[in-house]
C-alpha cells in the first residue's frame, strides 16, 4: 500500500512540475471561481451576524415604538401605558427625537437627532466606536453615516444652524444604519433616507426650537422577544413599532443587491472557470493518454489509473480552493465597508464551515468535471491504442471541407482547423459567450441612473449602489483575466495541433501570413456566435435581476462592445500564431513526423 | 494439458473493421511456448505479429479463441484481473521504450513492484539490482531524456523484469535502436535467456534470430514456418566461439565466390 | 589472397606466422575458419612469380620456419594496382533465381517450399554471424567486417521475402486460372 501510495505522489509531483506553467492556469481558473463564490458567500452573513453582535454587546431593545403623529407632551402621554403593558419586562426613554437638517462637510442632510442622557440605559447602549459618548454641546454620529459624510471626531458640524462639535462615533442596534435612520417628513408617517445622530438630553431643545416639536421613542423589552406581534395589537394603533427582526432585515437589504451581483458572478466564472480547465485538460489529454496506457501495460488496475489521474486534479481542486477561499473572505471586508453600521467586521472572523465546504465542494467539482471525461476515456480506451501516442484522430467534416473550397485562403484554413477540432471551436464560443455576456451585463448596470441618494438637498453616494458597483467591478475583472488565460490557452493548443497541417499548406504555397490569419480565424469564427449571442444574454440576465425603470445603452455601444471584443480575440491569437508561422517549414515537419 | 507451456493459445483470432473492410489481423493461431523458450516472431510490418503479441500479453482482446498464460486463460479475463496478470506475469518491452518521462531510471524500473503493493524499500533495491545487470547501475538517477537510445531500452528491459515476470513480451525492442545499441540490447536478451527467462520477440530484424532457440514467420495473420534453431538452447553466452566455423562458412558464401 | 598477402607485406618484411597472425586478427572469428597453410601455399606462388623474395633469418632455433619475407619492386607495383582497384564481389542471386524459374516451369518442386529453405539457411547463418558478434572479446575493426556480414545477409533475406511473396501470389493466381 506504501508503495502505491508513494508512486501516486510521485507521479502526482513530477507532472505538476513537469508543467509549472498549466498547473498555474488552473489554480488560476478554479481559484478565481471558488474565490468569488466565497465572497457572494461572505456578503450572504455580512449583515446578519454583525447585527446580532451588535445587538447583544448594546443591549438591544426587542421592540422600538415611536407615536409617529403626535409630538411634545401628546407624544409622552401616548407612549407611557406601554411601560406597564402585559408581556413588557424593560424599557428605556422615552428619549427625545427630531428630524432636522445636519451641515457637515458643504453637504446639507437629514439627520434624525435623538437625545440622550451621559449615563448609560438599561436598553440601548450605543457603544462608542470612536471619541466618546454625548457631551453637552456635543454630537455623536451613527457610524456609518460618519463615514458617508466623512466626518471625523473634533470636527464642527452644524445642526439647524447650531454649531455642535463631533464627540465621536458609535453603533446600534435600535435603527438601521444610515441610509434607512427613518427620518420622517414633519408632520406625515412618511420617512426619507437620512442618518442618526446623538446630540445631549439636555441640548436638543434649543436644537428643535422649543419642547413641544420633539418627538419621543421609547426602546421595550419584551418577555418573549418573538412576541411582538401580539405587543404590536397591544399597543394603538396610532403607535408606530418597530420590532429587532424587522431592523435587522432592513439592514440586510444593504448588502442584497451585492449579494446578488456576486453570485451571479460567480455562476458565470464558475462556467468560464470550466471551460478554462476544459482547454487546459484537453491539452494535457495527449500526454496523459500515453502515460496511462503505460500504467496500463505495467499492470496497473483501473481504479490506479484514476487515482493516478484524479489525484492531480483534486490536488489542483484543493489548492484552488484554498486560495479562493483566503482570497474571497480577505475581499470581503472591501465590499462590507461602508456598512459599518456594526460592531465587528467580516474579514475578522474565520468563515463559516458551510463557505468553506460549499467552496471546497464548488473547487473538486470544477476540477473533477474537467478531468472526468479524459480519465473515463483513459480507463476504458484500449491499453494499445492509448500506447500508440496519438491523440484521438481528428474527425472529418467533409461538409465543411468543401464549404471552405469557395472561401479565401485565410478563412479556408480557419473552417478547415475548426473542422479537425470542433470540442475546442466550441470551447472558444462558450469562452467569448460568457466574457460578452458578463460584460453586456456591466454595461447596462452602467448606463442606469446611478441613484445618488437625496438626503436632504444634498445628495449622497447610495451605499447599497456603490457596493454592488464594486461587486461588479471585482467580477469583470477577474473575469476578464480568466478570459484571457482561456483565449491564451486555447490559441496556443490549436497552435500546437495546427502546426502539421499548416506547414504543410504552407509547402503548398501559403504564405506566412495566410497562415498566421488563418489561425486567428480559426479563434474569430467561434468568437462570433459567441458575441453575438453574449449580447441578449447579458441584456436578459440584468433584467432578470434588476427591477424598476430600465434605461437601455444606444446600440453604437453594443457594437463597439462587439467589435472590441472581436479585436481583443485577434490580437491574443496573432501572438502565438504569428510566433508559429514564424518557425521554417522544414523545422515543423520534422518535429512533428512520427 | 498445459504443462509446462507459459504460453498457448488454440484458434486465436483477431479482426478489425467489417464486411468488405474486414482485415484478419491474426488468424486462428495455435500456439505452445515452452518455459524457457525464447521465440522470435518475425514478419513484414502489417503482418499481425504485434496485435499477436498484444493478445498474448492482454492488452488487446481476440476477437476469437483462446489464450492461456500459465493456467490462466487470459482472453475471458476482467480488466482488473488482467491488469494484476500483467503487473505479476507480464514484462513488456516496447519499440519506443514507453518510459516516464519525468521518472528517473530506477524509478521506472521500480514502478512495477509498487504497483504490486511492494515496500519501497524491497521496490528500490531490486530495481538497483536489476539495472546493475543491465550495465546502468551509474544511471540510475538520469531522466530518460539524459540517457541514450540503447540505455533506455536497456531500462525498459530492467523495468520489465522487475517482477520475476512468466514471460517478457517485446515488440520491435530493436526497432528505434542503431546498429551499436542493437548489439548492446541483444546482448542483453542472450543474457536474459541465458538465465531462463521465457521470451517472446516480434521484430522484423531478423539479427533477433542470434538470441532465439525457435524462430517462426508470420504472413497475413499466421505461421508460414515455424523452425526451431539447433543447438541454440544448449549455447550459452560464451557461445561464439564455437559458431565461429559457421559464420566463416557465411562469411564464405559471400566472398568466397571470388576469394 | 594473393593481394591481400602482398599489401600485408608492404609495411616491412615479415615472417610467414606473422602474416597468418595478423590475417588472423583483422578477421576476427571469421579468422578461425582460415586454413593454416593456406598462407604458405601462396607465399609460394608469389615467390614464383617474382614478386615476393625471401631469405633464411638467424637467431629463431626455434621455429620450423625461417623465412623473411619481403616485396620485389614487381610486387610493390602490384599493391598499388590492388590499391586503386574498384571491383566489388557480386553475390550471385542469378542461380537462384533461375533456380525457382526452372523448377516452377518444370514443375519439378514447389518453389515456395525452395524458398523457405533456402531462407532457413540464410538465417542460420546470420544467427551465427551475429552471435559471433555478439562476443565481447571482438576486436572493433574485426567487428566491423562481422557487420558487413550480417547486412548482407539480411538484404538476402529481405530479397528472398519478396520472392515468397511472388511466388506464392503466382501460386494462388495459377491455381484459380485453372
Amino acid at each position: 500500500m506504501a508503495g502505491r501510495l508513494l508512486l501516486v505522489c510521485r507521479l502526482l509531483v513530477r507532472d505538476l512540475r513537469r508543467r509549472p506553467t498549466e498547473t498555474v492556469l488552473l489554480l488560476a481558473a478554479i481559484a478565481a471561481a471558488t474565490g468569488t463564490l466565497t465572497l457572494g458567500l461572505a456578503l450572504n452573513g455580512i449583515a446578519d451576524r454583525p447585527y446580532q453582535r451588535t445587538r447583544a454587546a448594546t443591549a438591544g431593545p426587542d421592540v422600538v415604538v415611536e407615536p409617529p403623529e403626535v409630538t411634545g407632551t401628546q407624544a409622552l402621554t401616548a407612549l407611557a401605558p406601554l411601560t406597564t403593558a402585559p408581556g413588557v419586562t424593560g424599557h428605556s426613554g422615552p428619549y427625545p427625537v427630531a428630524y432636522l437638517m445636519l451641515t457637515a462637510r458643504g453637504k446639507t442632510v437629514h439627520a434624525v437627532v435623538e437625545g440622550r442622557d451621559r449615563a448609560p440605559a438599561t436598553l440601548d447602549r450605543p457603544a462608542v466606536t470612536g471619541g466618546t459618548w454625548v457631551r453637552p454641546g456635543g454630537v455623536v454620529f451613527e457610524r456609518a453615516f460618519a463615514d458617508a459624510l466623512g466626518v471625523h471626531t473634533g470636527d464642527t458640524v452644524s445642526v439647524d444652524g447650531h454649531s455642535l462639535r463631533v464627540d465621536g462615533t458609535a453603533v446600534t442596534a435600535a435603527r438601521a444604519a444610515y441610509p434607512r435612520a427613518g427620518w420622517r417628513v414633519p408632520g406625515t408617517p412618511f420617512t426619507d433616507p437620512g442618518g442618526l445622530v446623538w446630540v445631549d438630553r439636555g441640548d436638543i431643545a434649543a436644537l428643535a426650537g422649543g419642547s413641544q416639536s420633539l418627538s419621543y421613542t421609547l426602546n421595550v423589552k419584551l418577555a418573549d422577544p418573538a412576541a411582538h406581534d401580539a405587543f404590536g395589537a397591544v399597543s394603538s394603533a396610532a403607535l408606530n413599532t418597530r420590532s429587532w427582526q424587522f431592523i435587522a432585515e432592513e439592514d440586510s437589504a444593504l448588502a442584497k443587491q451585492a449579494r446578488k451581483t456576486m453570485l451571479i458572478g460567480s455562476w458565470l466564472l464558475a462556467a468560464l472557470a470550466v471551460a478554462s480547465v476544459a482547454g487546459i485538460v484537453a491539452g494535457r489529454v495527449i500526454g496523459q493518454r500515453r502515460r496511462l496506457g503505460l500504467l496500463k501495460a505495467v499492470g496497473a488496475g483501473p481504479a490506479m489509473v484514476a487515482a493516478v489521474h484524479l489525484a492531480e486534479y483534486l490536488v489542483i481542486g484543493l489548492a484552488a480552493a484554498g486560495i479562493g477561499l483566503a482570497a474571497g473572505w480577505l475581499a470581503a471586508p472591501l465590499l462590507a465597508s461602508p456598512g459599518g453600521g456594526f460592531l465587528g467586521s467580516v474579514g475578522a472572523h474565520p468563515p463559516a464551515l458551510r463557505t468553506v465546504v460549499a467552496a471546497t465542494c464548488f473547487a473538486l467539482v470544477i476540477a473533477a468535471a474537467a478531468a472526468l471525461a479524459p480519465v473515463v476515456r483513459a480507463a476504458i480506451t484500449d491499453t494499445v491504442h492509448a500506447l500508440a501516442d496519438a491523440a484521438s484522430p481528428p474527425r472529418r467534416r467533409g461538409g465543411r471541407v468543401r464549404l471552405s473550397r469557395r472561401l479565401p485562403t485565410a478563412l479556408l484554413i480557419g473552417v478547415r482547423i475548426n473542422a479537425r477540432r470542433p470540442r475546442r471551436a466550441r470551447l472558444a464560443m462558450v469562452n467569448t459567450l460568457i466574457t460578452t455576456t458578463t460584460l453586456a451585463a456591466a454595461l447596462m448596470f452602467q448606463v442606469q441612473n446611478r441613484q445618488e441618494t437625496h438626503i436632504g438637498p444634498s445628495e449622497l453616494v447610495n451605499p447599497d449602489d456603490e457596493r454592488s458597483y464594486h461587486a461588479m467591478l471585482i467580477v469583470i475583472v477577474v473575469l476578464c483575466v480568466l478570459a484571457l488565460i482561456n483565449a491564451v490557452v486555447s490559441t496556443w493548443s490549436a497552435v500546437l495541433d495546427a502546426r502539421h497541417p499548416l506547414a504543410v499548406a504552407r509547402t503548398l504555397g501559403a504564405t506566412p501570413g495566410q497562415a498566421t490569419a488563418g489561425l486567428s480565424a480559426a479563434q474569430l469564427l467561434p468568437a462570433v456566435p459567441g458575441v453575438a449571442a453574449g449580447i441578449p444574454a447579458g441584456i436578459v440576465l440584468f433584467l432578470a435581476a434588476s427591477a424598476g425603470q430600465i434605461r437601455y445603452p444606444p446600440g453604437v455601444w453594443w457594437l463597439a462592445t462587439a467589435l472590441g471584443i472581436l479585436l481583443a480575440v485577434a490580437a491574443l491569437t496573432a501572438v502565438p500564431a504569428i510566433a508559429a508561422a514564424r518557425r521554417p517549414v522544414a523545422d515543423t515537419l520534422r518535429s512533428t513526423a512520427s | 494439458m498445459t504443462g509446462s507451456m507459459v504460453l498457448r493459445t488454440r484458434g486465436l483470432t483477431r479482426q478489425y473493421g467489417r464486411d468488405s473492410g474486414l482485415v484478419r489481423a491474426v488468424d486462428e493461431i495455435d500456439l505452445d511456448v515452452p518455459a524457457g523458450q525464447a521465440l522470435a516472431i518475425m514478419g513484414p510490418s502489417g503482418c499481425g505479429k504485434s496485435t499477436l503479441l498484444h493478445l498474448l500479453g492482454g492488452l488487446q482482446r481476440p476477437t476469437d479463441g483462446q489464450v492461456w498464460l500459465a493456467d490462466h486463460r487470459i482472453d475471458t479475463m476482467s480488466e482488473r484481473a488482467l491488469a494484476r496478470l500483467r503487473r505479476d506475469s507480464v514484462g513488456f518491452v516496447f519499440q519506443s521504450f514507453h518510459l516516464m518521462d519525468e521518472l528517473t531510471a530506477v524509478e521506472n524500473v521500480e514502478l512495477a513492484a509498487l504497483l504490486a503493493g511492494q515496500s519501497p524499500r524491497r521496490a528500490r533495491k531490486r530495481a538497483m539490482y536489476l539495472l546493475d545487470r543491465v550495465g546502468l547501475a551509474d544511471r540510475a538517477r538520469h531522466l530518460p531524456a539524459e540517457l541514450s537510445g540503447g540505455q533506455r531500452q536497456r531500462v525498459a528491459i530492467a523495468r520489465a523484469l522487475s517482477n520475476d515476470p512468466l514471460v517478457v513480451l517485446a515488440d520491435e525492442p530493436t526497432g528505434n535502436l542503431d546498429s551499436a545499441a542493437t548489439v548492446e540490447v541483444l546482448r542483453l536478451f542472450d543474457e536474459i535467456r541465458a538465465a531462463g527467462q521465457t521470451l517472446v520477440v516480434v521484430t522484423h530484424d531478423a539479427r533477433i534470430a542470434a538470441v532465439a532457440d525457435r524462430m517462426i514467420s508470420m504472413r497475413d495473420g499466421a505461421f508460414a514456418d515455424d523452425s526451431p534453431l539447433a543447438g541454440a538452447g544448449m549455447a550459452g553466452t560464451g557461445s561464439g566461439r564455437g559458431s565461429g566455423t559457421a559464420a566463416g562458412a557465411a562469411a564464405g558464401t559471400v566472398y568466397g565466390g571470388r576469394r | 589472397m594473393q593481394d591481400v598477402v602482398l599489401a600485408m607485406l608492404a609495411k616491412e618484411p615479415a615472417h610467414g606466422y606473422e602474416l597468418r597472425s595478423r590475417m588472423r586478427g583483422a578477421l576476427g572469428p571469421l579468422g578461425d575458419a582460415m586454413n593454416a597453410g593456406q598462407i604458405y601455399v601462396t607465399l609460394t606462388r608469389l615467390t614464383k612469380a617474382g614478386l615476393v623474395t625471401s631469405e633464411r633469418a638467424e637467431g629463431l632455433p626455434d621455429r620450423p620456419d625461417r623465412r623473411v619475407y619481403a616485396l620485389t619492386p614487381a610486387g610493390q607495383q602490384r599493391v598499388a594496382a590492388w590499391l586503386t582497384e574498384v571491383n566489388w564481389p557480386k553475390s550471385d542471386l542469378t542461380e537462384f533465381h533461375l533456380k525457382l524459374v526452372a523448377a516452377a516451369a518444370a514443375r519439378l518442386a514447389d518453389p515456395v517450399d525452395l524458398v523457405d529453405a533456402q531462407r532457413r539457411e540464410v538465417l542460420r547463418r546470420l544467427r551465427d554471424a551475429q552471435r559471433a558478434a555478439l562476443d565481447h572479446s571482438v576486436d572493433p575493426v574485426a567487428g566491423l567486417l562481422l557487420e558487413g556480414v550480417v547486412l548482407r545477409l539480411r538484404a538476402d533475406l529481405e530479397w528472398l521475402e519478396a520472392c515468397e511473396r511472388m511466388w506464392t501470389e503466382r501460386d494462388r493466381t495459377g491455381r484459380a486460372s485453372a
